[in-house]
């Protein structure tokens, strides 16, 4: 019995997209220029029509390809992208401390169980690390706190 | 004697007391993270990468290379003693090593393969050392045009011999070249795909990309999944590391033949030390007139993978270094260290950074000198640090990650884009799409159009003037058959593959 693999399918159609995104960006903003002088968008063009193909290539694939198991999480990758947006949120307003903290803690709700005397313990100890890497041994400038208002 | 001359400045560089500590940080980290399961060479460099914007490229490469050999050694240790290869270059050695361990003879495993790498490394700097000036005295002559070659090769082996679909591979090759176009254009000075932002005026940062793709996407992939190994290092006997003379005798025609071996598939492009390991392993077993002791603690099995890898290691550096052109993600990682510092590596990097490049290849003989030191009286540490739980791990390799993204240009966006790549990365995982190729393309991306474009311009816009060019075209002609071989053997392996599942579902 054949079925269509339909994360394959997804895969591949995502691709072309995103190729057709580009190429169609790209032929819209940049000279494409000709093939002896070619323009800043030749290369974006040609990319992104082969990245097209390919896609679609890999989307016709999806009819023969086998299945294949692995789960799709939500819930860890969200965690984890979280601690690192809310790193780059906290560092610049508040300084390198809180952006540590805050991070480390939500990084460590992806396990699933919340022990928050862990969290908050973990948090400080990679502060300490942290300062003692980057400040004192290799002495880069970085703010350790810092108040907006 | 210009040999001689270029080793004593190697070893005069190599020997600063800055090279040498960062050459003990490099295989010192390394060993930890070849170690440690979950966290691999590719992760490691790109989170120290950061580092390396702050310090000479000498010391920089010094310390990035360190790390990628030193995974070599430190993994051996989790696959004799676990039964977890600590990295793919290791897992050959699983097979004969962990039989060894339960036989209580671990220490000799550990022992015979500290000295086989280091016999492997040693064959693959002399290798290096070599071929390396040759290769670059060679390729001055070359012009655009077979640079643009020689790249595209470099691109199809390596997406079209690793594992997995060889579509899935090229695809992820266009799209890093693609990505690689975000930024300022050097030749017309347009601003592509840049949004109006000023951020990435100078293109996507190498290291958040990397970081991004390798560490956060990675993490994302293990938290909950890796558990901690609960080892007791008491439970392992090291009644001797000595040797006996029967495992030694054994082990010398394995040495020599593995490093043989691994030095060929590490400088070819696209193989490396995985396959290198794997090749030797099998060798051994076919010409071995007792080929049963294989999988039940023969010493050659252990001691033939761990030589050939480290010398694939050390060998991966010659196409690197005297052509520009990496033959792994690795490799490319290099190359960017040193992009980043305004070196542009190519066939006049030898040349006219000796001191780069005989220092680099003088800390190899330094670095395995430590590994050795490093790995033999200090294993019952290692082994503790096994058991670290990934739980607390994560959270600190995350730190690790977003500080080293911030610290390059004290910019809040470049840890925004180790966020995006994360997603990609993640999203990558999900489709089955192999990261690797993608920071290949992204490294060679900006080299490949410059020579491109130079090459149709001196052409006068005719692409068969290009193809009739000697050298060019017989790489083009050689990529072409790499490509419809791995394309007919894909096609080959599927079709075995779905007649099974077939098999299996009319069983059901």
């Amino acid at each position: 019995m054949n079925t269509i693999n339909l994360r394959e399918l997804t895969g591949g159609l995502l691709t072309a997209g995103l190729g057709a995104a580009f190429a169609i960006y790209a032929v819209a903003h940049y000279s494409v220029g000709t093939v002896t002088r070619m323009g800043p968008g030749m290369a974006p063009v040609v990319l992104g029509a082969l990245l097209t193909l390919f896609g679609i290539v890999i989307a016709i694939g999806a009819r023969w390809s086998p299945r294949r198991a692995g789960q799709i999480r939500v819930y860890v990758p969200a965690v984890i992208l979280g601690c690192v947006v809310a790193f780059a949120a906290l560092i610049n307003p508040f300084g390198l401390m809180p952006a540590i903290f805050v991070s480390v803690v939500i990084a460590t709700f992806a396990e699933g169980t919340v022990r928050p005397l862990v969290s908050i313990v973990l948090g400080l100890v990679l502060c300490l690390t942290a300062w003692a890497i980057f400040v004192v041994a290799l002495q880069l400038p970085l703010t350790l706190f810092k108040w907006p208002l | 004697m210009e040999l001689l001359s270029n080793l004593a400045l190697g070893l005069e560089t190599a020997l600063t007391p800055v090279n040498l500590l960062y050459c003990f940080f490099g295989v010192f980290l390394g060993t930890l993270i070849g170690v440690l399961p979950g966290i691999g060479a590719l992760a490691a460099i790109s989170m120290l990468f950061p580092i390396t914007f702050h310090l000479e490229p000498t010391t920089a490469l010094i310390m990035l290379a360190g790390i990628y050999y030193g995974t070599a050694y430190g993994g051996s240790t989790a696959s004799i003693l676990l039964n977890i290869p600590g990295g793919t270059s290791s897992a050959v050695t699983c097979l004969d090593g962990y039989p060894m361990a339960k036989q209580g003879r671990a220490g000799v495993a550990l022992a015979m393969t500290a000295i086989g790498s280091f016999y492997g490394g040693v064959y693959g700097i002399i290798v290096l050392s070599l071929f390396a000036p040759a290769i670059a005295s060679w390729a001055l002559a070359f012009g655009s045009a077979e640079y643009f070659a020689m790249m595209v090769l470099g691109l199809i082996a390596a997406s079209a011999i690793s594992d997995g679909s060889v579509v899935k591979g090229l695809t992820m090759v266009v799209l890093g070249i693609l990505l690689a176009t975000v930024g300022m254009d050097p030749q017309s000075g347009t601003a592509r795909f840049t949004f109006g932002s000023l951020s990435v005026l100078d293109g996507l940062s190498i290291s958040a990309l990397a970081m991004g793709l390798f560490g956060v996407a990675e993490i994302i992939a293990s938290v909950r999944l890796t558990d901690a190994v609960k080892v007791d290092p008491k439970a392992f006997s090291y009644r001797t590391l000595m040797p006996t003379r029967d495992d030694v005798r054994r082990s010398w025609g394995p040495m020599f033949r593995a490093s043989t071996i691994g030095s060929l598939f590490g400088a070819l492009p696209g193989t490396g030390p995985s396959v290198a390991s794997f090749v030797s392993y099998a060798v051994e077993k076919r010409i071995s007139k007792e080929p049963e002791r294989f999988g039940k603690g023969a010493i050659e099995g252990v001691v033939a993978p761990e030589t050939a890898n480290n010398a694939a290691d050390q060998t991966a550096f010659i196409p690197t270094l005297s052509l520009g052109i990496p033959g792994s993600a690795t490799m490319a990682l290099m190359i960017g260290a040193l992009m980043v510092h305004g070196i542009h590596p190519g066939p006049n990097l030898v040349a006219e950074q000796p001191k780069l490049f005989w220092g680099l290849v003088m800390s190899f003989w330094i670095g395995n000198v430590l590994l050795v030191i490093l790995n033999l009286p200090l294993i019952g540490l290692w082994v503790r640090l096994l058991s670290v739980p990934y739980h607390l791990l994560y959270p600190a390799i995350l730190m690790f990650i977003c500080i080293g993204a911030y610290s390059v240009q004290y910019s809040a966006f470049d840890v925004m884009v180790v966020f995006g790549f994360g997603l990609l990365g993640y999203l990558m995982r999900i489709f089955g799409m192999p990261p690797a190729p993608l920071l290949l393309g992204f490294v060679l991306g900006p080299l490949i159009e410059e020579h491109f474009r130079r090459a149709m311009i001196l052409a006068r816009g005719d692409f068969s003037a290009v193809i009739e060019r000697p050298i060019t075209g017989s790489i083009l002609a050689v990529t072409l058959l790499i490509l419809i071989w791995s394309l007919w053997s894909g096609w080959r392996v599927g079709k075995r593959r779905r007649a099974r599942a077939h098999l299996m579902e009319q069983e059901d």
